[in-house]
């Protein structure tokens, strides 16, 4: 059975991957969780300077899902390579891939990030956060505009031939349009999809229950969303679709790699179960076997 | 840190609201020290989806159990009580920091409603270490006490706000009541509204003591990954998890809003 995939210059070795901002920078769930077994791990994302964050309550939880407006706090690109790093150099070699994921408030934050990582063979490539709801400046700023995505996409590249995978942003009028500006730029593959905008109002309090007022929804909630996001996409390119939203167990993921995904993240599912990857990894396997797939582009092609 | 599926040994009401459960707790597991909370997920239902965390009451080494106090807030809370002996339930634990107890001045261990289980935990291991503990709790009124025999063997104080039983008012009000000698040579460690906290810190710096504090925030992970149960501090940072650098912090440490 083949469960590697390529992405633009290098190989995952499983499909299985874990979602930034539910991961930390990996070393938070190595007691809990077997991390070798991940083909993926997308880290919390990393600006060029730290960043406090939003104030609290960041989270809320809702309906079979929740919202966070964490505001992308992060330990800054100089700590990341320091204090980080370190901890995911056995792992890396171990071929779990260390995935950055890069965000910033304008195009020279982003390319100089990855100017900064790329030396480095620890990291395998690069997310790129386009989509972030809950930050004033920047991030959804660029992922809802085709001209604006294709422009730093194309910006960035220039930096690496690492892969370069664009993260899209469901808050569009047209998330294929997103896509397809990407691959324009020369993006490597896309991470489909982030989250959603959302609020909760306290009606007892009559208030805003997250301080940022919006949030960006996650969970089992969305499932839907990223599934239909990741068909309409997987037919609009030609590079890999990476499925995320609301994968809880195998099952889940294989909707996605049905609807066109060659990869998935898991994410708010992480908070839950802190061993969820490695157990997703292993059902996929048993999901392939029992239904005669022995690989994901197999799966791929069962729905036109 | 271990996430395991174990099982309810006791489900008891101790209270309107509060209810007292005991499971299964192996010392392989690790042990549990006062402070130290868990994460629960009642059910394996996608609603209510994240886990909750609760402090824990205490770890019985001999029967390998393990408590904690609740009270019924929400849904995962209401879906709790319905949970028998014998019931399945998932946890990840020991997490975060622990209570300072291991000094050698007289403790002050204060709690306010719910906070009474961690500090219960505390002023019982401090006491068996053969500390001076002066155990002081408050609730709203009588009705709401939890069963009285929770603390029978410790130097109790029970306060109510509306002077319904016990120290007429809430538990600051009883600490500025006491011997100032007592107050100077003791440390003082607190569980319970922030309000409570609060008050308890500022008490504590006028009397130029020791104070230590059990924060909540409303958290998802519980395990330092998602930033989402960060709080206030005068560190370099501005900020602090929860759950991973606390829950138990310096009062001093704390920005008291």
């Amino acid at each position: 059975m083949e469960l590697s995939l390529k992405i633009g210059s290098r190989t995952l070795k499983n499909p299985v991957g874990v979602a930034s901002g539910t991961f930390g920078y990996g070393e938070e769930y190595a007691e809990l969780c077997d991390l070798e077994q991940i083909g993926a791990i997308y880290t919390k994302a990393i600006s060029l300077e730290p960043r406090r964050g939003n104030p609290t309550p960041r989270i809320v939880e809702t309906p079979s899902g929740m919202l966070n407006a964490i505001g992308l706090a992060n330990v800054g690109i100089d700590r990341f390579i320091t204090e980080k790093l370190p901890y995911l150099e056995d792992l890396a070699s171990k071929n779990t891939a260390i995935i950055p994921n890069v965000s910033g408030t304008t195009e020279e934050d982003y390319c100089e990030v990855i100017r900064r990582l790329e030396g480095i063979d620890t990291i395998w490539g690069y997310e790129i956060n386009l989509s972030c709801p809950n930050v004033k400046h920047g991030a959804l700023a660029f992922g809802t505009d085709p001209v604006m995505v294709e422009s730093i996409t194309s910006k960035m590249r220039k930096f690496t031939e690492k892969p370069l995978i664009i993260k899209l942003s469901p808050n569009v009028t047209d998330i294929a349009a997103i896509a397809k500006a990407a691959e324009q730029g020369g993006a490597d593959a896309v991470s489909c999809i982030n989250t959603l905008i959302g609020m909760v109002i306290d009606t007892k309090k009559k208030n805003i229950v997250l301080a940022n007022k919006t949030g960006g929804l996650s969970g089992p909630a969305i499932r839907p969303v990223g599934v239909a996001a990741c068909y309409k996409v997987s037919r609009a390119v030609s590079i890999p679709v990476i499925g995320i939203g609301g994968i809880c167990n195998a099952d889940d993921a294989v909707q996605y790699l049905l609807a066109g995904a060659k990869a998935f993240q898991i994410g708010t599912q992480n908070f839950v179960e802190p061993d969820i990857a490695g157990k997703v990894a292993a059902d996929l396997e048993s999901y392939m076997k029992a239904n005669g797939f022995n690989s994901i582009a197999e799966m791929n092609a069962v729905l036109l | 840190m271990k996430t395991v599926t174990t099982q309810v040994v006791e489900n008891r009401k101790i209270s309107p609201d509060f209810f007292e459960l005991t499971f299964s707790w192996e010392t392989a597991w690790g042990v549990p020290v006062p402070g130290n909370f868990l994460e629960l997920k009642v059910n394996d239902l996608t609603a209510p989806m994240l886990r909750r965390p609760f402090a824990f009451s205490a770890f019985d080494e001999l029967n390998q159990t393990a408590s904690m106090i609740y009270q019924v807030r929400g849904t995962s809370t209401q879906l709790l009580t319905e949970k028998k002996a014998g019931d399945s339930i998932k946890i990840i634990a020991p997490l975060g920091n622990g209570f300072t107890i291991d000094t050698d001045s007289p403790i002050i261990a204060v709690a306010g409603g719910v906070g009474l289980g961690p500090i219960l935990f505390a002023a019982k291991e401090a006491s068996k270490a053969g500390k001076k503990v002066t155990f002081v709790t408050g609730f709203r009124s009588t009705e709401l006490v939890p069963d009285r025999s929770l603390w029978e063997n410790l130097d109790a104080v029970l306060c109510t706000d509306n002077g319904s039983e016990g120290f007429a008012g809430n538990v600051v009000q009883y600490l500025s009541t006491l011997p100032e000698s007592q107050i100077k040579e003791s440390v003082i460690i607190s569980c319970g509204p922030t309000p409570m906290l609060r008050a308890c810190h500022f008490f504590a710096e006028q009397n130029g003591i020791d104070c230590e504090v059990s924060m909540e925030e409303l958290m998802a992970c519980g395990i330092g990954a998602c930033m989402g149960c960060v709080c206030e501090t005068k560190t370099e940072s501005g900020l602090a998890r929860v759950c991973k650098e606390g829950p138990i912090f310096k009062s001093e440490v704390i920005k008291w809003n």
